[in-house]
């Protein structure tokens, strides 16, 4: 148990470093859960149209359309540049920029005209865009009807008041209502987050237990430990403990706080425990990647490469921050060699299983592909080592 | 003596091939999986809008209502059946021009799909339509609601205006003709349904990955220059306490073992630029202004660093951890992990979404691609370059007048 003891009196030494990288990890990781949280309001949230209007043909009719969107949307008001228009829709202060060009209200009285031209552009939010583009549409469409209904031409006399009922026809109402459901939306939050603390657990496995790893590798520490007559194998096996030890303690207090934002009730539900297995399968699996890593590398400089590299890449193409389905499969094929992507497959598996007949078979074999990963990787680790040994002998 | 600390600390550098070597492989291995891993949202459809999926439950609906209904169904949306595996509602038909996909259920099945997530919400028809979905605060799917909200606006807005229309019929305002209800069919029909423009993201808006991960690697070379401070203050590094001893000022001798690392990550983020644009990534052709902007990253990154080394006099973890943890950390902020986070950040804390170094560059070259004008690129040149000058100030304060009595 002296590697054991070593290991942590090494560690002691970097406490403010680990605590430095636990709280930049935990804040990130705070701002995922907070953005995925499902709200418990009564009122179902609908983003408001956030609508700018450029109106240069100040007839009635684009007047009337104007107050109509004026009803239905927040009217932004902008100046007319292209560099405020494109801050506004990248920005999302508006949502969808409408350019009313003079001759419109003409266009639209036109009888031959069936739709009269609109300059529309949408921003990056495409739905908003799209239900903007809805409003639009609703008004020429009604303006249409009307025109139709007065044989094609609404007589001037009449236009006021058409317009009046025009805007009065488009005051339909929809009610809405938010579902306050079970522990469903939740799950589906505690899935995402899951897949988050995949990249939290390998970014900082890799750079709190590399330091210390490393330098209990230091070829001096290495002899004076052999020297004082500790076995190899009893050296390795208390470092070995000793990362355990340490991994679990920090993926404990990553579930924690993932619990602590989501509700500690969620623990009672069936697919917790589950999603709990995949978790910590993973995260020894990890650790053992990132043993034999470290143990090939030796070389602290180099190791804050290594985990920025390593947790990112592994991430990026193992869909904890973009969906798989947006990954390519070749990459996805080459992602498999590592246990993330087994993590992620397995933990949507878990969300997705319905409740009357679940069927844990593809979380069973992602878990023992991970361990079978996992006990690959501490194998090469024990070789490795043992050539260094007998190199240093 | 200026010279000759340039070209010794350009040949310390160079010599130091375990370094030199992650330097140069961690952006090229980092900018090439991200590209591996992103560009099916480059070249696919995916990255667009996909049908809404609903359960409808006309139980409570009068017979006028429920024909009046589906034909409003007919025109936005195709049937659909669900999954039998508790997946999303499946289509029956192709969803192309759809904006919505449903289904018909009884009410407690319809609760049961919404509870699954098997359909995004559920729509009661009555005298009055009512929608009911989950609250979901920053996703995709919230979205889904406002496009949901418009549609079902349009199909009451529909049914009011044809009730107006009888009624004028009725009093005499209008006089129907003999194709009146084919005219006003037609016209009811005149929406053209799911523009092409509407349905996708425009490709500027699926590269903000790309800009944000140059981005990144701009601010990322803070890494570095966190610990880089040790080499020049007396109590941190023998070697610092050797030429200490020359007479030569401290903030010459700084500026002297800084030049070699500007240099070298200048160059590196620009072969990152044109790798990019090998792989296939088009950034657009502005090229001589991206390059001013992400030299000024890089800049910046370089001098946060030696900003926070020479500022917090802690050990070389915390400083590492810094170095490491906050250039990941604004690159999650601007969205390089995900875009939704970029926008909960603006909307939660717009301060630190101005501040955001990582953002202004990811920002900028958003601008580049998108704007015809350059005033918004200008104007985060600006913002970066007073960035740029407050790092380099806190740099000289964290090293000014260092007391080195007890080395």
């Amino acid at each position: 148990m002296k590697a054991f003891k070593l290991y942590f009196k090494v560690m002691r030494s970097s406490v403010a470093t680990i605590l430095t990288y636990l709280g930049i990890f935990a804040v990130i990781f705070n701002f995922v859960i907070q953005a995925y949280l499902p709200s418990e309001k009564e009122d179902l949230n609908i983003q408001e149209h956030k609508i700018a209007v450029f109106d240069a043909d100040e007839s009635p009719v684009s007047k009337a359309f104007t107050a109509y969107l004026a009803e239905h949307a927040e009217i932004v008001e902008l100046e007319d540049t292209e560099i405020a228009i494109n801050d506004a829709l990248f920005e999302g202060d508006a949502y969808y920029v409408i350019r009313i060009p003079q001759g419109f209200g003409e266009q639209m009285l036109d009888p031959e005209c069936h739709n009269a031209e609109l300059n529309a552009r949408g921003s990056v939010y495409v739905h908003l865009s799209i239900a903007s583009a809805q409003l639009v549409e609703s008004y020429q469409q009604t303006f249409q009807v009307y025109k139709q209904a007065f044989g094609g031409r609404i007589p001037a006399d009449k236009l006021e008041e058409t317009l009046n009922l025009i805007r009065t026809d488009l005051q339909g109402e929809v009610s809405t209502r938010a579902f306050q459901g079970g522990d469903t939306s939740k799950l589906s939050v505690l899935g995402v987050s899951y897949n988050y603390t995949f990249y939290i657990i390998i970014a900082l496995l890799s750079a709190v237990i590399g330091g210390t790893l490393i330098s209990m590798e230091n070829q001096n520490v290495k002899r004076r430990d052999l020297v004082s007559g500790i076995p190899e194998r009893q050296r390795t096996f208390g470092i070995f403990l000793a990362t355990l030890l340490f991994s679990v303690v920090l993926w404990v207090f990553l579930l924690v706080i993932l619990y602590s934002w989501l509700g500690f009730d969620l623990l009672n539900n069936s697919k917790s425990p589950w999603l709990i297995g995949v978790s910590f399968v993973h995260m020894v699996a990890i650790l053992a990647i990132v043993n034999f890593f470290i143990t090939l590398l030796r070389n602290k400089g180099s190791l804050n490469f290594f985990s920025t590299v390593f947790s990112l890449a592994l991430s990026f193409t193992s869909g904890v921050f973009v969906p798989l389905k947006f990954i390519q499969t070749p990459v996805q094929k080459v992602a498999s060699f590592m246990p993330t992507v087994w993590a992620v497959k397995a933990n949507d598996s878990i969300i997705n299983m319905p409740e009357q007949t679940p069927d844990y078979s593809f979380v069973w074999q992602s878990m023992g592909i991970m361990l079978l990963m996992a006990t690959a990787f501490l194998c090469l680790t024990l070789v490795l080592r043992k050539s260094r040994q007998r190199s240093i002998a | 003596m200026f010279r000759h600390i340039t070209k010794y600390k350009t040949m310390a550098l160079v010599k130091d091939q375990a370094s030199l070597f992650w330097t140069l492989f961690f952006p090229i291995v980092l900018v090439t999986v991200f590209y591996l891993a992103m560009s099916g949202l480059l070249s696919s459809d995916t990255y667009q809008f996909d049908p809404v999926t609903v359960a409808v439950v006309t139980e409570d609906a009068k017979q006028e209502d429920l024909a009046a209904f589906e034909t409003f169904l007919d025109h936005v949306g195709v049937p659909g059946t669900p999954d039998e595996e508790d997946g999303p509602l499946q289509a029956d038909a192709d969803p192309q021009d759809a904006y919505i996909i449903y289904t018909k259920v009884d009410p407690d099945e319809a609760r049961t799909l919404l509870d699954k997530n098997q359909v995004y919400a559920c729509i009661e028809v009555g005298e009055t339509v009512t929608m009911t979905a989950k609250n979901a605060r920053s996703s995709s799917t919230w979205l889904n609601g406002s496009v949901l909200h418009a549609l079902l606006e349009r199909y009451a807005q529909v049914k009011n205006t044809m009730s107006s229309i009888t009624k004028l019929a009725m009093t005499g305002a209008i006089r129907p003709g003999p194709d009146f209800e084919d005219k006003i069919r037609q016209a009811f029909e005149s929406d053209s349904g799911l523009n092409e423009d509407d349905r996708g993201a425009k490709k500027g808006d699926v590269l903000i990955y790309f800009f944000a991960i140059l981005g990144y690697l701009t601010i990322f070379p803070m890494s570095t220059t966190v610990l880089s401070v040790a080499e020049i203050e007396a109590n941190q590094s023998p070697r610092a306490a050797r030429s200490w001893l020359a007479p030569y000022p401290k903030w010459k001798r700084f500026f002297a073992e800084i030049l070699p690392v500007v240099v070298l990550y200048s160059i590196l983020n620009m072969i990152i630029y044109y790798y990019l644009g090998v792989l296939g990534v088009d950034f657009g052709s502005r090229t001589g202004y991206i390059l001013i902007l992400l030299l000024l990253g890089t800049l910046t990154g370089i001098f946060m660093g030696t900003a926070v080394g020479s500022l917090f006099k802690g050990t070389p973890g915390i400083k590492t951890a810094l170095g490491i943890g906050l250039p990941l950390s604004m690159a999650f902020f601007s969205g390089m992990m995900a875009v939704e986070i970029r926008k909960m950040i603006k909307d939660s804390v717009p301060f630190l979404h101005k501040i955001n170094p990582v953002a202004l560059v990811t920002e900028g070259l958003y601008s580049l691609y998108n704007y015809s004008t350059l005033d918004r690129y200008f104007e985060i040149v600006i913002r970066l370059s007073i960035f740029l000058v407050i790092a380099i100030v806190l740099t000289i304060i964290g090293l000014r007048r260092s007391n080195y009595e007890s080395i």
